[in-house]
């Protein structure tokens, strides 16, 4: 519960932060819907010949891309926000702020900043995901939503993650923006359903580096065509994961020297 | 006997000064790439796993459409398994840093020198793609070993030559756009929303997300006319083959016009720019 009350202060005071500067913000928001615009023409032209992509019908990637812009509003807005500044913090040694406080610091450095505007973008995959839905003409069902969300909230987990774990490197190496950039470039293929790709990179999309549960198996469970004996896969590997992380840190944490002036 | 480096030198020598000092500031950059070669070894594998997901989708995209596409599978192959090669030869990233340097004050640094800061811009892009090639080709030759059974590549001479010119004349017109954006520093506070605009602009209308041929056949007219076509899929049509001689020299002629369009407007904004910039100074 404290956590809660700490992370609703830092959402209140980035609300704040972004309502001082609302033409930068609504600049922002155009551009991030622009951008969605050019991501639903590209999935619409895939559809322009045929019916079907490897299995998929167009409206059912259309309610995986809604999923898409779901997670990746979150991801946006709360997470990859604070992940980019890990690195920053640590070479600044402005990282001392954080250790002082007394809450845990991996939570603090992974929830501090939060982009109001990014998180419009899973507004609009709400949006796309139950107009999708409407045309699949989708059966609502709890048990659905609820695999969906389990294999969304472990997808997310096992991102945070890893990528957390790779920004964390810092302490040790300078430069470590471009490792976390090579994977952006994977985390930018949960826009197409696994399927989309043959195998190994199928296989490795789900258990090397599983975006697959992030977007396609909360697709699938949405439609009721999930397997859904990789719910309990996914939870095991997030929970693995976060654990993992947070020995990480606290083992990097013991490498840290503060560099602040 | 002479040396070579005393040759370099009387050739360097008669070389106009502007091109004297780019080579100098490309030698600069060179030099200075190398101090980055991981990172950007990593960012060369950035710009080839773009292009190879899209090919990995298109070709379930071919399957499923059983042959109803306007690209065949060596087509779609070859133009993905380019495009990084291409699209690194003609990229640009100075617009950002010319309004920052605007915006802050920096550029009187720069405007100080015995040089145009253009000059100073060229020569760190094409310093830095001096090295980017040689770190990009091996992930390039990789893909293309992949699919080695459909890359098709031309063996018409000419298309070779016309793709050479067509890729100097994408560099200057993605370098000069950019500049273009970024020397609009002058007078708003904020150009990061144009830059984004153009690059969204840039990812549907240059072909990159997706080939130009694939969109419906009553938007090529426009398609074949707009300037973002010649800033990457044109030389991509040049080399796949897909596109008739007449066609290239027209597509030619008219990215030399985009440039020079370009090269124009750019020194109009700085002429004018100039007069209204004021420095804080550093």
């Amino acid at each position: 519960m404290r956590y809660l009350r700490v992370w609703r202060r830092f959402f209140t005071a980035a609300l704040m932060r972004e309502l001082e500067y609302r033409g930068h913000t609504a600049l922002m928001m155009v551009g991030q819907l622009a951008e969605q615009g050019v991501l639903l023409v590209t999935y619409l032209l895939f559809y322009r010949f045929t019916d079907q992509v490897a299995g998929w019908t167009r409206d059912e990637a259309l309610l995986l891309l809604g999923v898409f812009w779901i997670f990746d509003g979150v991801w946006g807005g709360l997470i990859g926000c604070n992940l980019r500044l890990l690195a920053e913090y640590i070479q600044h040694g402005t990282l001392d702020q954080f250790l002082l406080k007394p809450v845990s610091s991996q939570f603090l450095v992974g929830a501090m900043v939060v982009e109001w505007w990014k998180l419009t973008k899973a507004v609009t995959g709400v949006v796309v995901v139950l107009i999708a839905a409407q045309r699949v003409g989708l059966t609502w069902s709890a048990g659905g939503v609820a695999a969906a969300l389990g294999f969304a909230a472990s997808g997310l987990a096992v991102l945070y993650a890893l990528r957390f774990t790779i920004a964390a490197c810092t302490f040790w190496v300078v430069r470590v923006s471009e490792l976390y950039s090579l994977l952006n470039s994977v985390q930018e293929v949960a826009r197409f359903p696994v399927q989309y790709f043959q195998r190994p990179v199928r296989d490795a999309l789900i258990y090397v580096i599983p975006v697959a549960f992030a977007t396609t198996l909360p697709a699938q469970a949405l439609l009721g065509k999930a397997d859904l004996r990789l719910l309990p896969v996914g939870g095991v590997l997030a929970i693995a994961a976060l654990l993992a992380s947070n020995r990480f840190w606290h083992f990097a944490l013991r490498h840290y020297a503060s560099a602040r002036g | 006997m002479t040396t070579p480096g005393a040759q370099l030198t009387r050739v360097a020598r008669v070389m106009p000064r502007p091109v004297r000092l780019i080579a100098q500031f490309t030698r600069a950059n060179v030099m200075l790439t190398l101090e980055y070669r991981t990172g950007f070894l990593i960012y060369m594998f950035n710009t080839v796993a773009g292009p190879t997901i899209s090919l990995l989708v298109w070709l379930t995209v071919e399957a499923n459409a059983q042959g109803g596409l306007p690209m065949d599978r060596a087509e779609l192959v070859t133009y993905f398994v380019l495009m990084s090669a291409v699209s690194m030869l003609s990229d640009t990233w100075a617009g950002q840093y010319i309004a920052d340097e605007i915006k802050s004050g920096a550029l009187s640094n720069y405007l100080l020198r015995p040089a145009s800061p253009a000059a100073h811009y060229i020569g760190n892009n094409m310093g830095e793609k001096v090295i980017k090639i040689w770190l990009l080709l091996p992930f390039v030759a990789g893909v293309a070993l992949l699919f080695r059974a459909d890359v098709r590549l031309t063996d018409d001479l000419r298309r070779w030559a016309a793709l050479g010119v067509a890729l100097v004349l994408a560099a200057v017109l993605t370098f000069e756009l950019d500049y273009l954006i970024g020397s609009l520093a002058f007078w708003l506070q904020d150009v990061s929303g144009l830059a984004t605009l153009n690059s969204l602009l840039e990812g549907l209308l240059a072909g990159r997300f997706v080939p130009l041929a694939m969109f419906p056949r009553e938007a090529a007219p426009v398609l074949e006319l707009q300037p973002w076509r010649y800033l990457l899929s044109f030389p991509l049509e040049i080399v796949t083959g897909t596109l008739p001689v007449e066609a290239i020299e027209r597509g030619l002629v008219l990215q030399a016009v985009y440039a020079a369009g370009l090269i124009g407007a750019h020194r109009l904004v700085w002429r004018y720019g100039l007069r209204v910039y004021a420095a804080v100074g550093r």
